[in-house]
C-alpha cells in the first residue's frame, strides 16, 4: 500500500469514527467483495456468508473507535470476518479439527501444474470437511502462517501444522479421484 | 512447498471471484440507524443485574418442576437464541480485540473468566432442563453475554478516555 493510499484509508477510517455514512459506505464497498469471499470459503454457503458479511461490518462500525492502525484496515476487518465465520461453523456442532480422520489415500501423489485446474481444486476444497477446508484456506489462500492460524482457531501450532498436512493429503486424494 | 501449494498460492486472486449481493449494505444501513440495545451503562449496574439474574435463576431452578420432551416451540427458541448469541459473540470478540491491542489487565481477565464460568454452568444446566425452564436458561445465557459485552465496552471506553487524556495523537 502506498503512502497516498494509506492517507486515503486513514481519512476513510476517521470519517467512520465520526459516524459519517458516506465513509462507512465507502469502506464497505472497498472491502465487501473480498470479505464475502473470505466468509464463503470458510462456511461454504452463500446465505451464511451474507449473514456473516452483514454482522461483521456492523461489528466493524461499532468497534471502529478502537481501531488504532496497528494493522491495515483490511487485515483488521478480515480477522473479524474470519472469527465470525469460524463461530458459524462451530455452531453447527462440528469440530474444527479432525484428529481421528485418516485421509483415503495418504500417500503423496505426483502432481504438476499441467494436471491441475482451478475448477477442480475449488470443487474439491468446497467438499472438504469444515475443519480441513478452514485450515487449508486460511494457510494457502488467506496467507496466514501457522502461528496466526493457531491463534485464530485456538489450537497449538503443532496441531495447525498436522491438520494442514492432513487437509492437504485429503485434498490431493480428492483431486486424484476425479 | 509442493506443486499443489505453489499453484494455489500463485492463483490466489482467482478465489475472490464472487460479488457480495447488493442488498447487504441496505441491511447494514438499517441496523446502523437503529440505536444499539444497552440496558446497562455502568459496571455497578452490571453487577446488580448479574445478582438479580443469579437470584432469579436459583428461585426458578428450585421452584419449577421439570417436564419431559422438546417441543417445536423450544426448537424455534433455540434457533432464535443462536442468532442472538452469534451477534453477542461477534461484538464481544471485536471489543476484546480492540482492548487487547493496547491493554492487558489480569483483574479484567478474571472477571471475564467468572462470566465464562457462569456460561459453562448454564449450558450444562440446559442439557438437563426441560420445558419453560430451558427457555429461562437461554434467556439467562443471553443476559450473561450482554453483561460481558457491557463490561468490555465499559473497559474500552475507559481505556480510550485514558489514552485521549495522556496522548491525543495516539490515533493520528
Amino acid at each position: 500500500m502506498t503512502a497516498e493510499q494509506l492517507d486515503f484509508r486513514r481519512d476513510l477510517i476517521e470519517g467512520c469514527k465520526r459516524g459519517e455514512r458516506q465513509a462507512q459506505r465507502q469502506l464497505y464497498e472497498d472491502y465487501c467483495d473480498a470479505m464475502y469471499n473470505v466468509a464463503l470459503r470458510i462456511v461454504g454457503d452463500t446465505h451464511k456468508a451474507e449473514d456473516i458479511l452483514q454482522t461483521s461490518f456492523l461489528d466493524v462500525f461499532r468497534a471502529i473507535d478502537s481501531y488504532n492502525y496497528s494493522a491495515t484496515p483490511g487485515a483488521w476487518i478480515k480477522r473479524i470476518v474470519i472469527n465470525n465465520s469460524i463461530s458459524t461453523v462451530r455452531r453447527k456442532g462440528v469440530a474444527m479439527v479432525y484428529l481421528d480422520e485418516t485421509p483415503d489415500r495418504a500417500e503423496e501423489l505426483p502432481m504438476n501444474e499441467e494436471g491441475l485446474s482451478m475448477t477442480s481444486i475449488k470443487s474439491a476444497i468446497a467438499k472438504l470437511p469444515d475443519g480441513y477446508r478452514t485450515i487449508l484456506t486460511l494457510y494457502l489462500i488467506d496467507g496466514y502462517d501457522h502461528g496466526e492460524i493457531s491463534d485464530i482457531l485456538d489450537i497449538s501450532v503443532a496441531t495447525s501444522k498436522s491438520q494442514y498436512s492432513r487437509a492437504k493429503k485429503k485434498l490431493r486424494s480428492m483431486i486424484s479421484r476425479r | 512447498m509442493d506443486a499443489l501449494e505453489k499453484y494455489i498460492i500463485s492463483r490466489r486472486s482467482d478465489w475472490d471471484d464472487q460479488r457480495a449481493p447488493d442488498h447487504i449494505w441496505h441491511n447494514i444501513e438499517k441496523e446502523l440507524d437503529t440505536p444499539e440495545q444497552s440496558g446497562f451503562g455502568r459496571f455497578k449496574m452490571l453487577l446488580i443485574a448479574a445478582g438479580i439474574l443469579a437470584t432469579g435463576y436459583a428461585v426458578y431452578h428450585f421452584a419449577k418442576p421439570h417436564t419431559e420432551g422438546t417441543t417445536p416451540m423450544e426448537y424455534a427458541e433455540i434457533e432464535s437464541f443462536e442468532e442472538v448469541e452469534s451477534y453477542y459473540q461477534s461484538a464481544i470478540y471485536a471489543t476484546q480485540e480492540a482492548i487487547n491491542q493496547t491493554h492487558d489487565d489480569q483483574l479484567i481477565k478474571e472477571d471475564l473468566r467468572e462470566l465464562d464460568e457462569i456460561d459453562i454452568q448454564l449450558r450444562e444446566e440446559y442439557l438437563n432442563a426441560r420445558g419453560e425452564y430451558r427457555e429461562f436458561i437461554l434467556q439467562a445465557l443471553i443476559e450473561n453475554q450482554q453483561t460481558k459485552l457491557s463490561l468490555l465496552q465499559h473497559i474500552l471506553e475507559q481505556v480510550t478516555d485514558q489514552k485521549d487524556n495522556t496522548n491525543d495523537t495516539i490515533y493520528y
